[in-house]
């Protein structure tokens, strides 16, 4: 399906509003939605949501071979999955043209600016290294997928631990989480991304949604991280428009406040999930579950069920094996690794010679009996079905 | 036989759902039983792709997206699972030349993935309004490698003992079977038997879609 | 008369077939097509088989080929099992990369195979963590009318059962590789799993062995695999009206005759064949 155009009403209602410095949702212009983020039960799993966009975020490892040039070093793989769930006029299948641009700017924004310590994921050089792979879904498309993913991706790779390998020259050795406790990963700095779109009017607004960046006009996101440092720049014009003037001097400032504000946020949320099942206490948690309320009328949670079933009792089976069917079915061998089994009539097994004769001048067969003209069919067993 | 005999008991993992929780889709819902977590949205009746377009009936497309890794084989047949399970419970020929969508994306797996994927779609297919001739209910249950136990709702950790898995999906009307899959070699009793079990506990799976739908549509 | 009376009234043509208590094709409800098998078929795979259900016909070749096992699991083998509708067998396929139909297929088949525990993957290691056997088993559909699964299922135990593989010397230091191709060793199969597959018309009509039109025109249909011990390894149902328990065990019986006579055949078609090999290979 198409995405749905949008309407003139829509477009000078939202540009009215930015002009007046007020949004839909009621924030201020430089004002963020509110981040959550819920763990699941696996390392490396989180659900994220900023305002109604929301994204799964999973990281998983496996060993490969090292690419040849980097011999020492592990290597990271960012997947953005936009599927029809996030909105409609997503395509399963093959990824589209806005799923790899947020995978692209998230791979510079965590791969190119060396946030993971990849020499650290070397078990033996040149020969074994961790894989990471970090796939990112969007459940719910409402604008700013990037600033969701990004916090996703930061936040699983702070959550991941991969496994603990021994080497013993030849063999590597990989330890259950019941033998060796599994090792986090090493991140150098935290980075993340923020999002800001500029109106017709010049006007610039953080975190968009999906109604407001349609209408902007030009886009600009900012990779920061905590040490106010900048790793990653993206600013791209949404239609043909010279309004724009410099945005990014403008909103850096406010963007490297609010990303380190956001590390923090993030750092805190993974640091006490972490401690409660290092504790193995999940009295104050926030994992999946959590991200469900009690109290709205929506919602509905359930403790463990237990009920009583009656016993099955195996004398209520009826007898099924009355099935009437007279099918008797015989089966001829042929030489050259042939067999076939083939139903007869009751009066033909008493002729079974005039049987194979009629059977021999069945067109499937000519070939086999050209190669092989002294064929001899060979009966060697009546199945009787009915009993 | 005494009478105390006749009844087993079991637990089930607790349920959980909050529905109407993604904003772009028509129906929507995250089900969680236990750790497995599943969400599923609903798009449609829209417009449909001339190839797809079937004249009398609804067409449905199911998406399923797992949680890593690009989209493998197995995804397919839960996609055909959950495709001709939802076929029979619509009305079709409701809403012919049209289709609908039904996306869900795997959140978390902790045994029962497939069971929960059914509910989830049916959660969302009656938070999205459409006629259906009946609702659909999966439960999964497996038998115990060395006492041949029949558990109800299993996670990972029981799973790994086990001897064989099953999946079924009942009607809400006469309790038959709509959908069947298992794992493992079993006989003809122990198949029997399951499918007992499972069928006495669908029960509670419709009583808790009842529950919420009653809880929401008091107050729309 | 029959054939545009087909033609244009399909449902009618089937139905009315049906309420006399016979099947378009002249069957009875409960009776199933012939089958026949051939193998050892094509030479230059490592096995094969011809699978033919009545029209339905499924081919399978199995070439082992040698890999490196994954690092969890370093005794294992791998068994690759690929379907392929193809435009040859019936025109609702098109050509291009596998449609889902095919996917599902192979993932059933896939299913069965673990299922069956029919192979044991430990048998395909040669040296742990260096080298195993890859057994790729390509199943090609030549003619699609119905009950295709059972026609692969039949066409790829049939190849699998007959397989040989050549005996390979690893020198685990030097790494090198010597094949031995006349040095074959026979594999070992298990248990034979066979499928049948039924189609469930309205008023709860069972029929075995569907055709390509009733399966299409069936309310819902459903596989069940069985193995020698009559322990069954599969129960597919992906959906459709719901069944009663009664029509699942009616298949079940059905399913348990069915398995015996082609497991005969099978068997059957393998002992033509090693007579035929001990035959010519006894002159020289």
């Amino acid at each position: 399906m198409r995405e749905v155009p949008l309407t003139n009403c829509e477009r000078n209602f939202v540009n009215k509003c930015i002009e007046e410095e007020t949004r839909l949702d009621g924030r201020r212009l430089l004002q963020p939605r509110p981040v959550k983020i819920y763990f699941g039960s696996k390392w490396g799993c989180c659900m994220v949501s900023l305002g109604h966009t929301k994204a799964i975020a999973q990281v998983s490892c496996d060993i490969r071979q090292p690419k040849t040039f980097r011999p020492n070093e592990g290597t990271i793989y960012i997947n953005v999955e936009l599927a029809p769930l996030a909105a409609q006029h997503f395509e399963s299948g093959r990824q589209s043209e806005a799923a790899i641009l947020i995978s692209r700017q998230l791979e510079k924004c965590f791969k190119d600016s060396k946030c993971v310590d990849l020499e650290s994921l070397c078990i033996v050089a040149d020969k074994k290294v961790w894989s990471l792979r970090i796939d990112i879904n969007i459940i719910n498309h409402d604008g700013n997928l990037i600033d969701c993913a990004s916090i996703a991706v930061l936040a699983a790779l702070m959550h991941f631990h991969r496994p603990d390998v021994t080497s013993t020259g030849e063999e590597i050795i990989i330890h259950p989480a019941s033998e060796k406790d599994f090792l986090p990963l090493t991140l150098f700095h935290y980075p993340v991304c923020v999002s800001f779109i500029t109106f017709e009017n010049g006007n610039t607004i953080m975190d968009p949604t999906y109604i407001e960046e349609r209408v902007g006009v030009a886009e600009l996101t900012l990779g920061m991280n905590s040490y106010r440092e900048l790793c990653s720049l993206h600013f791209d014009y949404l239609t043909k428009t010279m309004t724009v003037e410099d945005v990014i001097s403008a909103v850096s400032n406010h963007a490297a406040n609010y990303a380190t504000k956001l590390v923090q946020d993030i750092k805190e949320a993974v640091a006490k999930d972490v401690q409660s099942r290092y504790k193995k206490d999940d009295s104050d948690t926030s994992r999946f579950k959590e991200s469900i309320q009690t109290n709205k009328i929506t919602t509905m949670i359930s403790d463990h069920i237990s009920i009583k079933l009656q016993k099955w009792d195996e004398t209520m089976i009826e007898d099924h094996a009355e099935i009437e069917n007279n099918n008797k079915s015989c089966i001829i061998k042929h030489e050259e690794g042939s067999a076939e089994l083939i139903s007869v009539f009751d009066d033909s097994i008493n002729k079974e010679e005039s049987f194979n004769s009629t059977y021999d001048s069945d067109s499937d067969n000519q070939c086999l009996e050209l190669s092989n003209p002294e064929k001899k069919h060979i009966i060697i067993d009546l199945v009787d079905d009915s009993d | 036989m005494v009478e105390e005999d006749t009844e087993i008991d079991c637990v089930l993992r607790p349920m959980n759902c909050e529905i109407n929780l993604l904003s772009r889709s028509d129906g929507s819902t995250m089900f969680m039983q236990g750790d497995t977590t599943i969400v599923a949205g609903i798009n449609g009746p829209m417009e449909v792709k001339s190839q797809k377009m079937a004249y009398d009936k609804l067409s449905i497309e199911v998406t399923y997206t797992p949680l890593t890794g690009p989209a493998k084989v197995d995804d397919r047949l839960i996609e055909t699972y959950i495709r001709e399970s939802c076929e029979s419970a619509i009305l079709v020929s409701l809403h012919p030349n049209t289709m609908i969508c039904i996306n869900l994306q795997e959140v978390q797996d902790s045994g029962g993935l497939l069971a929960c994927a059914i509910n989830a779609s049916c959660l969302a297919l009656i938070n999205s309004g459409l006629s259906m001739k009946f609702t659909i209910a999966a439960v999964s249950c497996m038998i115990e490698k060395e006492t041949g136990k029949i558990i109800m709702d299993p996670d990972n950790t029981q799973l790994k003992n086990a001897k064989a898995e099953f999946t079924y999906a009942f009607d809400s009307i006469n309790k038959d079977i709509v959908c069947c899959h298992s794992v493992g070699r079993f006989s003809q009793s122990e198949f029997l038997a399951s499918v007992d079990k499972c069928k006495q506990v669908s029960q509670f799976i419709f009583d808790f879609y009842r529950e919420i739908t009653k809880k929401y549509a008091n107050t729309v | 008369m029959d054939l545009q009376y087909k033609t244009i009234h399909p449902v009618k043509y089937l139905q009315d077939h049906l309420e006399q208590g016979i099947r378009p094709d002249g069957r009875k409800f409960l009776s199933f097509r012939p089958v026949s098998v051939n193998v050892s078929s094509i030479v230059q795979a490592d096995s094969s088989a011809i699978f033919k259900l009545g029209d339905t016909s499924a081919v399978c070749g199995i070439k082992a080929e040698l890999a490196t096992p994954k690092a969890d699991i370093p005794d294992h083998g791998y068994i690759v099992p690929n379907v392929e509708l193809s435009p040859l067998c019936s025109p609702k396929f098109r050509p291009g990369p596998p449609s889902e139909q095919a996917q599902v297929l192979s993932k059933l088949i896939d299913i069965v195979l673990s299922n069956s525990r029919a192979l044991d993957l430990k048998d395909l290691c040669i040296c742990k963590n260096k080298l195993v056997w890859v057994l790729y088993c390509d199943i090609l559909c030549l003619n699609y009318n119905g009950s295709v699964i059972d026609a692969c299922i039949g066409a790829m135990i049939a190849a699998l059962k007959t397989l040989t593989l050549p005996e390979i010397n690893y020198n685990s230091e030097t790494g090198v590789i010597v094949t031995h191709p006349e040095n074959r060793k026979a594999f070992t199969v298990r248990t034979l799993p066979v499928s049948a597959s039924f189609a469930i018309f309205e008023k709860q009509l069972l029929l075995v062995d569907p055709s390509d039109d009733e399966e299409d025109m069936s309310s819902t249909r459903f596989s069940i695999v069985m193995d020698d011990e009559e322990e069954i390894c599969y129960i597919h149902k992906p959906g459709g009206i719901p069944i009663s328990q009664n029509l699942l065990c009616k298949g079940l019986e059905m399913t348990k005759v069915r398995a015996k006579s082609i497991r005969s055949v099978i068997n059957a078609a393998i002992s033509t064949l090693n007579v035929n090999n001990i035959e010519t290979n006894s002159p020289k």
